[in-house]
This record gives C-alpha cells, sequence and structure tokens, in this order.
C-alpha cells in the first residue's frame, strides 16, 4: 500500500482480556468493579462493532489487542514511521466513582508503559491517559509518568464534570502539563461517559448519524473554552490537539470568533490576541474523519480560507475503528504541497520531534555507524 | 474461464479473495449462486473480501420501517460499511462508486471467474 511516510496522531489500541489491566489495580477495587467501562446509553452498531470487521485476530481477539496484527496489517503497508497509541478510546476515566476512576486509570497507564512501550518498536508512542472528575489527582498522574520518553501527550476523553476541559475547574490539569511539557489533547466520543444524557445540546443521540454528526459540538467548546477562559494566556507554552471531529467546521467557526472577539472584550479582556490566532500557533487538529465534501476542490477551498491551515492538520488513520481513513486517497484529496507537513511534519513538530527528512537523516547516521 | 476454486472452497455468505490474472476478486456464494465482484471498495480501497453479505436494503418510504429484499444480495465493505449490489455493482447510495461485476459459474464441483463484465439487472 505504501503511500507518504506516516505521523499518525490516532491509533486505538486494547487489551486482550480484561485481567492484562486488572492485575494493576489494587486488590480493594478488583473484587468490587462490575466492569472497566462505564455506563453510557449507547448506540446500535452496524454489524455489532466499532471496528473495521478485518480488524479482529485470531480466535476474535479484540481490534487494536495484537502488536503484531497492528505492524503486519497497518503500520508496515502503510509506511507509518510514527504510531501515537490513543486507547480503545479511553473512556474508562468516566466510571461514576471518581477515586475508582482514577485507580483504573492508573492501572491502564501502567499496563500501557509496561507492555505496549517496552516492545522493541521505535515508532510506537503514547499517551497519559486521565480520569477528569478529580483535576488534583489527575494532575497528580500527569507528575507520576511524565518524563517517560514514549509518552508525548496528555489525554483527556470522558467529561463526568460536564465542563469544557479549558474550564478553570481543570486549572490544576493546564498547569501540571505545562509544567511537564506535555500537550493536551482531546479525543471525541467521551461526552456521553458518566453522563448519558448530556453528550451533546438536547441531550443523547439517538442514532449514530446524529451520534457522530454531533462529535463537533462539544469540541467546539473545549476548543473555545481554552480561549475563552485565558488558558493558552496562562500557560504560554501549553498545546492543544483536537482528535477525530472532522475539519471542515473550523474555517466557519473562527470567523465568528474573530468578528466578536473585540465587541466582547468587555468581559473577556484577557483574550489577548484573535481566536484564529491562537488556533493556528497552539492548536492542531487530526484528519480523521476527513469530509469528502462535493468535490476534492470544493473542500481544499473551503480549508483554504482558514489562513496557514496547511500548518494546523496533523494526520490521523483511527485504526483499526470502522470509519478509518486510508492515507492513500486522503493524499489524493489535498494538495501536493501540504503533504510533508500534514503527514509527518506537522504532528512531530507538535510533540517535540524532528522532520521527517531529518528524523531519516539521523537513521542514515546510526545504520552506518 | 479461469478456474479459481473447488465449491467447497466457498462459504455460503463469506466473501472470498482470489486473483484471476493478476486482478483482486472477491467471491460470494449466496443462496445457490456465485459473484464476483472487484475487491477494492472506491472509497477506502478497503478489501471487500473482509465483507458482510446481507439482503438489500429497502424501503425507507415510511419513518421508522426498515426493509430488506431477500432476493438481491448486497456486500459490505469491512470498514465503512458500503453497500454495494452483488448482481450490478451498483452502490446503495452515492451513484458514482460503483464496483466492477464478473461473471462467476460453478460447474462440476469448480468455480470459475471470468474478467468479462456482467450488468444483470437483478430479479
Amino acid at each position: 500500500m505504501a503511500g507518504p511516510a506516516l505521523f499518525d496522531c490516532d491509533i486505538h489500541h486494547n487489551w486482550k482480556a480484561e485481567e492484562d489491566v486488572l492485575h494493576y489495580l489494587p486488590r480493594r477495587w478488583r473484587d468490587s468493579l462490575h466492569s472497566m467501562s462505564p455506563p453510557m446509553m449507547w448506540l446500535q452498531q452496524s454489524f455489532g462493532t466499532n471496528a473495521r470487521l478485518d480488524s479482529f485476530g485470531a480466535g476474535g481477539s479484540p481490534p487494536g489487542s495484537s502488536y503484531e496484527m497492528l505492524r503486519t496489517q497497518y503500520l508496515d503497508p502503510f509506511n507509518v514511521r510514527k504510531a501515537k497509541l490513543s486507547f480503545y478510546i479511553g473512556q474508562n476515566g468516566g466510571l461514576v466513582n471518581p477515586y475508582l476512576a482514577d485507580a483504573l486509570v492508573r492501572a491502564m497507564n501502567d499496563w500501557n508503559r509496561d507492555y505496549w512501550l517496552s516492545i522493541d518498536d521505535d515508532r510506537l508512542i503514547s499517551v497519559i491517559l486521565l480520569a477528569t472528575q478529580d483535576p488534583v489527582q489527575a494532575a497528580a498522574e500527569i507528575r507520576r509518568l511524565a518524563g517517560h520518553p514514549k509518552l508525548v501527550e496528555v489525554l483527556l476523553v470522558p467529561n463526568p464534570l460536564g465542563k469544557p476541559f479549558g474550564h478553570p475547574i481543570y486549572d490544576p490539569i493546564h498547569a501540571a502539563a505545562a509544567e511537564v511539557g506535555l500537550p493536551l489533547g482531546i479525543h471525541i466520543g467521551g461526552e456521553g461517559f458518566a453522563r448519558p444524557t448530556l453528550n451533546v445540546a438536547g441531550g443523547q443521540a439517538n442514532c449514530k448519524l446524529d451520534f457522530l454528526a454531533l462529535q463537533i459540538e462539544p469540541m467546539m467548546h473545549h476548543l473555545l473554552s481554552f480561549i475563552v477562559h485565558g488558558v493558552f494566556e496562562r500557560y504560554p507554552a501549553l498545546k492543544l490537539m483536537l482528535i477525530e471531529m472532522g475539519l471542515a467546521w473550523l474555517p466557519a467557526f473562527a470567523w465568528k470568533l474573530d468578528a466578536m472577539v473585540d465587541v466582547l472584550r468587555r468581559e473577556t479582556d484577557w483574550v489577548k490576541r484573535l481566536p484564529s490566532d491562537y488556533i493556528r500557533e497552539r492548536v492542531r487538529l487530526t484528519t480523521q474523519p476527513m469530509e469528502a465534501g462535493p468535490s476534492r476542490r470544493h473542500m481544499v477551498e473551503l480549508l483554504e480560507t482558514f489562513d496557514g491551515i496547511e500548518d494546523v492538520l496533523c494526520y490521523a488513520s483511527d485504526y483499526p475503528h470502522w470509519d478509518a481513513d486510508n492515507s492513500v486517497v486522503i493524499a489524493s484529496r489535498v494538495p501536493k504541497a501540504w503533504h510533508a507537513k500534514l503527514f509527518y511534519d506537522n504532528a512531530a513538530a507538535f510533540y517535540g520531534m524532528p522532520p521527517l527528512a531529518e528524523a531519516d537523516a539521523g537513521a542514515r547516521v546510526d545504520a552506518d555507524a | 474461464m479461469p478456474d479459481v476454486g473447488a465449491e467447497s472452497d466457498f462459504q455460503e455468505g463469506r466473501p472470498a479473495l482470489v486473483t484471476v490474472r493478476g486482478r483482486e476478486v472477491a467471491v460470494v456464494r449466496w443462496r445457490g449462486a456465485f459473484y464476483a465482484v472487484a475487491a477494492r471498495c472506491p472509497h477506502m480501497n478497503a478489501l471487500l473480501s473482509g465483507g458482510v453479505v446481507c439482503p438489500k436494503l429497502t424501503g425507507g418510504a415510511d419513518v421508522g420501517m426498515i426493509e430488506l429484499d431477500e432476493r438481491v444480495p448486497t456486500l459490505a465493505c469491512p470498514w465503512h460499511g458500503w453497500l454495494f449490489d452483488l448482481h450490478t455493482g451498483a452502490p446503495a447510495w452515492d451513484g458514482t462508486y460503483g464496483i466492477r461485476t464478473y461473471r462467476a459459474s460453478c460447474e462440476d464441483g469448480r468455480v470459475h471467474v471470468s474478467l468479462d463484465r456482467v450488468r444483470a439487472e437483478p430479479p
């Protein structure tokens, strides 16, 4: 398959069996845990799964649970150079009991570090997953794991407190991430966990169509909250990756914010810059699921109305989920001039890694040594 | 017509991937008939041989009613669930993305696929 060299910002990995993780959980929780996943009024899944039907392993092992399958089905044939593993999808911190949620996420982080990140494959990088109900404990989890060379992001998924992630209630998380120099990531899909009636305005979506189409709604709120509450001003180095909500909404959203920010300055004077400037400098969006639009031209022209969009987009496949993108197809939909940045270099810069050309040159030196 | 395997190699309703003159073809055995289509989904290039065979979705005239036409097999892509009519290769929706259909038959316990295109009307 090949295609462009990839820095994939959203691959979902999983355990083969819950026991793989549970033996990291303190005994008192293990004895009373009913389910590792929080309750949600979950939706019907086509063919009974949210995964690609060809991603189940031998014997029906869960999609994303086998490194060998990940390597042979995706990493090798699709020319993946960096693979950011993001759990499946990490909703577990949405358990109603905040103390159990915190303990379970710690266990998942330990499992991830000991199993996946000990695999001898330099492509694999991952995230520090948080349970956010107690932001002070969440901040402690960031500090506990920061410094591991393969943990490159702090990931926020479930939202049990019902506040957008830029709200001041989460300041301990913002402060800890800024202190250790890790960006925050927000992955869609966590809104319904632990608050099963509140995943979007108007309540629970009823079908996958409205559920998926409305994923931009909570993400818009999360993004805007970082601007409105001055998080980017308070923490000048803090960066934010928005994962899996699509792209076409961004230009119109930025136009509206830019048009209103000065008029409303009496209430939000700490927003010093145009919202689009904060986005351009501090925020990155993953590409999947990239809207096809009526034509390639329509989609590219729309995106180009956001100045510098080619510096903002980072490739993600969403492997092994059912709506995963194929990088070869995405490459045909965006200008060639964007390829190096979109498929690799934007993400590398965001996570503090060398651009592809430099990484390849380094690899050649190592091979020659 | 090139021989792609024994009849017993093809399970009912389970697509199989074969290669005919260098071309990837998904072969489906369904209710006594064999169907052959180009194996790559035109949407994201996924292999359709990993997909699911099911009767064609019809209806939609009344909200809340979903009906199936048991006479028409469709093949659902294993990734995004795009559906293709196995008789015609026509997609269940966006008409710009069809797949090629080929002639398939079974004689004396052997399955044959020709790269001649088929445009049969569904029954």
